[in-house]
């Protein structure tokens, strides 16, 4: 707005000296601006002298001097005592730190609900999907930016007290006690991999068996057990669920053992897959009124009916089991069996 | 020298600049005969480097600065200020320190 037409420190000529020094000065304060300036070209001019006494041209010996320097962005860092770098060493580690933890918390939140908003307002399950995905790579994007850019800022305004080499400690203070344990050979086994790996396999393959070739059949067609309009999403979707459900398996035997993130991922596809199967069930949806009629059975399994009912607290307590009891098995891994009987010991103490 | 060597010796000597500098200046000098005089005295330093260092030893009160016009070249001479004293004696007995332990240690790694 009320800028100088010619701001301190610009020269009024412009030879390669009157070049380099502007160069230099542009990104130092106005305030050290004429100081350095005057001091810098005594100093070249030194340098220069020195040179043509030696025996060198005039041009060669300014050229050289000005080599001699460097990059006047590094002279200029150094005069204003700004790090050459974004986030240095000294906060390194808690951007790490913090970048993780804000892509595993908001991530999945983000993806859940943008899923869950799209096809509840209709859009198709491969559309839904896209668009999730969409989204989270821009949020991903964003997070990334703006916590380098928030540190960045940090880097900037705490070098000019802290000076370059200051060292300071990390906001999260290292404790020994936090430390991860060390996957070892008895955590998820070879057989828990192939068991969910069976069971997924299973899923798909029972889906389309029953499609195609029901044990009950109508004038040579088979009649599916599961009610056939739930192709339109709720189908596709469990299919889909099954192949996040195994590449989880196998995620979870490479990592060797339950750990917060993977209980967490592990109660996401339960409930994922859980609740829209206990709603069906509960409402009656699930299965085909054709194939119920052929037996008489539709009164067993209609919306509300006990059996209905049953089955579906059924699923709903065998999936809260299989939540809870990766939660035991990330809590064993962290302190192992003999913490919990220590602790075990110690209540039966208190109650004594 | 090799390059890796070269880098672990210019690991070794970062800091004495600073000691250097502050031994130095207890007389007035510009910032250009200083480098030279450091050059002579076997202890190189790059002026991008000697040059924000003068500046940023000014600014911690470490040493003072003077400008004489009285040559047609005006020059900012510096001076060890006390507390630059302060510190110059502070590192002075850190490097006798650590001198008298490296050759100790490396005779024993000899004997």
């Amino acid at each position: 707005m009320n800028t100088p037409r010619n701001p301190t420190g610009r020269p009024t000529t412009d030879t390669m000296i009157d070049r380099y020094v502007w160069a230099v000065l542009k990104s130092i304060p106005e305030a050290k601006r004429a100081d350095i300036d005057r001091e810098l070209r005594a100093t070249i001019a030194d340098d220069v002298d020195s040179r043509v006494d030696a025996g060198a041209t005039e041009a060669e010996a300014e050229r050289a001097a000005l080599l001699e320097l460097g990059d006047p962005k590094r002279l200029a860092a150094g005069y204003a005592g700004r790090p050459l770098w974004l986030v240095g060493p000294e906060l390194y580690l808690d951007y790490v730190r913090l970048l993780t933890l804000l892509l595993w918390i908001v991530l999945p939140i983000v993806g859940v609900a943008m899923f869950l908003i799209n096809v509840l307002s209709g859009v198709p399950l491969g559309g839904a999907i896209g668009g999730a995905i969409g989204i989270l790579i821009s949020v991903a994007v964003h997070l990334c930016f703006w916590t380098t850019f928030v540190f960045f800022m940090v880097e900037r305004t705490g070098a000019a007290t802290r000076g370059v080499t200051g060292n300071r400690n990390s906001w999260v203070p290292f404790d020994p006690d936090a430390l991860s344990p060390v996957p070892l050979i008895t955590g998820i086994g070879r057989g828990d991999l192939i068991a969910s790996l069976v069971f997924l396999v299973f899923v798909p393959v029972a889906i389309f068996w029953q499609q195609f070739s029901s044990v009950v059949t109508q004038d040579g067609v088979a009649v599916p057990l599961i009610d056939p309009t739930l192709w339109s999403f709720w189908l596709p979707y469990f299919l889909a669920l099954t192949v996040v459900a195994a590449a989880f398996a196998i995620v979870l035997f490479r990592v060797g053992r339950w750990t917060g993130v993977l209980v967490a991922v592990n109660a996401l596809i339960t409930v994922a897959a859980t609740v829209p199967v206990v709603w069906l069930i509960a409402t009656g949806q699930l299965i085909n009124p054709e194939f119920l009629d052929e037996f008489g059975w539709g009164r067993y399994v209609a919306e509300g009916s006990p059996g209905a009912i049953a089955t579906a607290a059924a699923i709903a307590g065998i999936s809260a089991w299989s939540i809870i009891d990766s939660v035991v098995k990330a809590y064993r891994s962290r302190h192992g069996l003999a913490g919990e009987l220590k602790d075990g010991a110690r209540r039966l103490a208190s109650r004594l | 020298m090799t390059e890796s060597e070269n880098a672990q010796s210019q690991e070794l000597r970062r800091g004495t600049a600073v000691l250097a500098c502050l031994l130095m200046l207890r007389t007035p000098q510009y910032g250009y005969a200083l480098l030279e005089q450091l050059s002579e005295a076997g202890i190189p330093v790059e002026g991008n480097t000697l040059y924000p260092l003068l500046r940023r030893l000014e600014s911690q009160g470490l040493l003072v600065s003077e400008w004489n016009t009285d040559e047609s070249r005006p020059r900012k001479f510096y001076r060890t200020s006390p507390n630059g004293h302060a510190l110059a004696a502070v590192l002075l007995e850190d490097w006798r320190n650590l001198q008298t332990s490296i050759d100790r240690i490396s005779r024993k790694e000899n004997s």
